[in-house]
């Protein structure tokens, strides 16, 4: 649990937006539900541990309240991370996709790569039996060395503002 | 085979097994103990626990087997096996740790609010789950066989009713450390021998692999039948017969000088035939019998063997790439991760621990080709890592080795069955039963009295055959649920389940289809065999198609949710779904 649990929840009812339920705050937390339209009060709802909810929100955090309530703001924040870790994703997939998903293709309609030999080794013998690991994990070291980054960048702007 | 060292290994390393559980059964108390094993693993135990978890029979027995039996094109498997976690850890692994929950059923109901997707999703989990359990024991089955001389049955109900045992009384928190055990055990008995058995081909002066010969005996070698054989010759060869040959029966005594001549020839139960060195080995009926260059170039014997090869790569290929994500017994070991950047970080340890395991299977099944090309003609190509430390040093330091690879095979029936049984247990207790620790027991009771019962059933099927219709179920219903899921804020209930239901149910229809009737040649068997090319984009087209159409059911706080996924802990925006 971060230390910053306490922040989870904001006082105010969030604002609607696009996609989410007409759910008040209030039903979610598990206070009485009484004064709203029975119909709603009927509906069953996951109800969630009341813990988190904050008592005051500390000044200056104005993009985390635009992120935890979802405002468009918030949306358009979160978007843009989601947008650079899938691109990194998608990069990353291009270049695994390349080697791995052309190597059938290759050695179908070139099979005297079979006759290049490299330490000993018949190529598709030492591409698919070795080579191809250390690729993975490279591969895997630049992904998380760059989605840790893109999140250092997003915590970073939203501390800032 | 059958030496006393070896028994003594297995024996020690189930030993082993039992007691590390027995310590991890002192530590769990609580429920949540029990599911998730507490959430403060380290992310070297965690990986070591999920390489130990993955690599199952196939890995550890069917891929040195197929290799041995059909040459390079064999090694797409551990490649997709491997290339899986990269997947994983691109689309994945981070956000789903985030937004807590911890089995595939519980992500469904969390991101959807929807109760029927939720049991959709307990259904292939069942259905994968067990699915991927058969393997596991018919390898059981057949290794104790090959050890023992025990029948069939002894290995399934004995390694069933073991993990059985230790699921029930030991919870996750045991498995974790008995499954991290286990990949360091298991990389030890895959490796330490195949770098001896390469010393001695050094030593043997390195003979070619891949030149246009059958394989042929290297040494006088006589080849006990254990179970009768039918086998075909392709170049008249003289042998020594003691039992039956081609229903005539040669007594006891010195051998029967007998000139095999070219064709199927049929031996009987406990036989001996004794082949000259030099004698090119017969193969089983039905099988390939490829000259080494053949065999050692891509798409050589298996063109001759499969309808259309290129798309069956490529289809295997998808299926393991995409289906790894959705393997039930592995996405539970994310959330043991304590947050979404451990996961990270555990899945590229995981990434390095099957690289240095997946080396090695292809050295088995090389050197097999050399040292142990009787396993031909018994179609023993499945026992190869177990057959040929013996074959290449008789004596003590072969029984040794034997022993250290018996050891490493059993431990990856105990840790992937124990894995799968603890899922499919836990989506009994937490959807059929009620959720109580005494409702996790009962489901693990359940759950593994099913896959002994189907276990007995599967004796003909090949190994790899079933993991890879495993793989490819789960590409095609799991994997379009997480990664729409965790990227896409327009997926509603509707269109998750549809495509589970559309994907899911045509990949087990094809496999149905293909158990059962067998399809002859043509893109009938190639699109059925391995259906994951097709029902994978199937299932993506049908949940984007049907989410659009249901557009107005979106679920609740999709805004919230993708918050809870995307955004790092730092921020505390997170917020457990279920927990």
């Amino acid at each position: 649990m971060s230390r910053r649990a306490h922040r989870r929840r904001p006082l105010r009812p969030p604002r609607r937006t696009k996609g989410a339920a007409a759910v008040p705050a209030a039903v979610e937390t598990g206070t009485p539900v009484s004064p709203i339209d029975p119909a709603l009060a009927a509906r069953r709802v996951a109800v969630r541990n009341p813990r988190g909810r904050a008592t005051r929100r500390e000044p200056g955090e104005r993009a985390l309240t635009e992120l935890a309530e979802q405002t468009e703001v918030g949306e358009l924040l979160l978007r843009s991370l989601t947008r650079a870790q899938l691109m990194l994703a998608v990069r990353i997939f291009a270049v695994f996709g390349f080697f791995l998903l052309g190597l059938p293709a290759l050695f179908a309609t070139h099979p005297g790569l079979a006759d290049f030999r490299i330490l000993g080794l018949p190529l598709p013998w030492l591409v698919l039996g070795g080579a191809v690991y250390p690729l993975l994990v490279l591969l895997g070291v630049l992904y998380v060395r760059q989605a840790e980054r893109n999140e250092r960048d997003f915590v970073e702007f939203i501390e800032r503002s | 085979m059958g030496s006393d060292v070896t028994l003594a290994a297995v024996v020690v390393s189930t030993i082993a097994t039992i007691l590390i559980g027995a310590y991890g059964m002192r530590v769990a108390r609580t429920t949540s103990d029990f599911f998730v094993a507490s959430r403060s693993v380290k992310p070297m135990w965690n990986a070591s626990a999920i390489s130990g978890e993955y690599l199952s029979a196939a890995s550890f027995l069917g891929v040195a087997g197929l290799v041995m039996k059909y040459g390079v094109d064999m090694l797409w498997y551990p490649v997709g096996f491997a290339a899986g976690y990269l997947i994983l850890l691109l689309l994945v692994a981070a956000p789903l740790r985030r937004f807590g929950a911890y089995t595939i059923p519980d992500f469904a109901e969390g991101r959807l609010d929807s109760l029927i997707v939720r049991r959709l999703a307990t259904g292939f989990v069942l259905l994968i789950g067990w699915f991927y359990l058969l393997p596991q024991l018919k390898g059981a089955g057949v290794t104790l066989r090959a050890i023992l001389g025990a029948p069939y049955w002894v290995g399934v109900v004995g390694v069933g009713g073991l993990i059985t045992a230790n699921v029930f009384f030991g919870g996750m928190k045991g498995i974790t450390f008995v499954q991290a055990f286990q990949y360091w055990l298991k990389v030890t008995a895959i490796s330490l021998p195949a770098i001896v058995l390469l010393a001695h081909y050094h030593a043997d002066h390195s003979p070619r692999l891949t030149v246009p010969v059958p394989p042929a005996f290297q040494t006088d070698t006589s080849v006990k039948v254990r179970v009768g054989a039918r086998f075909e010759v392709d170049t008249p060869t003289p042998v020594g017969i003691t039992g039956t040959l081609d229903g005539h029966r040669y007594g006891a005594g010195p051998p029967a000088p007998v000139t095999l001549t070219a064709g199927p020839h049929t031996v009987g139960k406990g036989a001996v035939v004794t082949f000259p060195a030099g004698a090119a080995a017969p193969h089983a009926v039905g099988q390939p019998n490829a000259d080494g260059r053949a065999w050692s170039r891509p798409f050589g014997p298996v063109s001759n063997e499969r309808s259309h090869p290129l798309f069956f790569t490529y289809s295997l290929m998808l299926a393991t790439f995409l289906g790894t994500m959705g393997l039930p017994h592995i996405l539970v070991r994310f959330y043991t991760n304590p947050d979404g950047r451990a996961a990270r970080q555990t899945t590229l340890i995981v990434l390095v621990l099957l690289g240095a395991f997946y080396v090695f299977p292809a050295v088995y099944g090389a050197l097999g080709r050399l040292y142990a090309p009787d396993l031909y003609l018994t179609r023993g190509t499945d026992t190869v890592v177990l057959a040929l430390p013996g074959r290449v040093f008789p004596g003590l330091g072969g029984e040794l080795l034997s022993g250290l690879v018996a050891a490493g095979a059993f431990a990856a029936f105990l840790s992937t069955a124990s894995g799968l049984l603890i899922s499919v247990a836990g989506a009994l207790a937490q959807d059929v039963f009620k959720g109580q620790v005494s409702d996790f027991r009962r489901g693990a009771a359940v759950a593994g009295t099913v896959a002994v019962a189907f276990g007995l059933m599967v004796e003909r099927f090949d190994i790899n055959l079933l993991v890879g219709w495993a793989f490819a179920i789960a590409a095609s219903s799991f994997c379009p649920l997480l990664v729409l899921g965790i990227w896409w804020r327009g997926l509603t209930a509707a269109g998750a389940g549809a495509g589970i239901a559309v994907g899911g149910g045509l990949a087990s229809a094809a496999i149905l289809v293909t158990m059962v009737t067998h399809p002859g040649p043509g893109w009938g068997e190639a699109l059925l065999g391995q259906p994951a090319a097709w029902t994978v984009p199937a299932a993506f087209l049908t949940m984007v198609v049907v989410s659009r159409l249901t557009a107005a059911r979106l679920p609740a706080e999709v805004g919230a949710k993708m918050v809870a996924m995307h955004t790092p802990e730092t921020l505390g925006l997170g917020r457990n779904y279920r927990d």
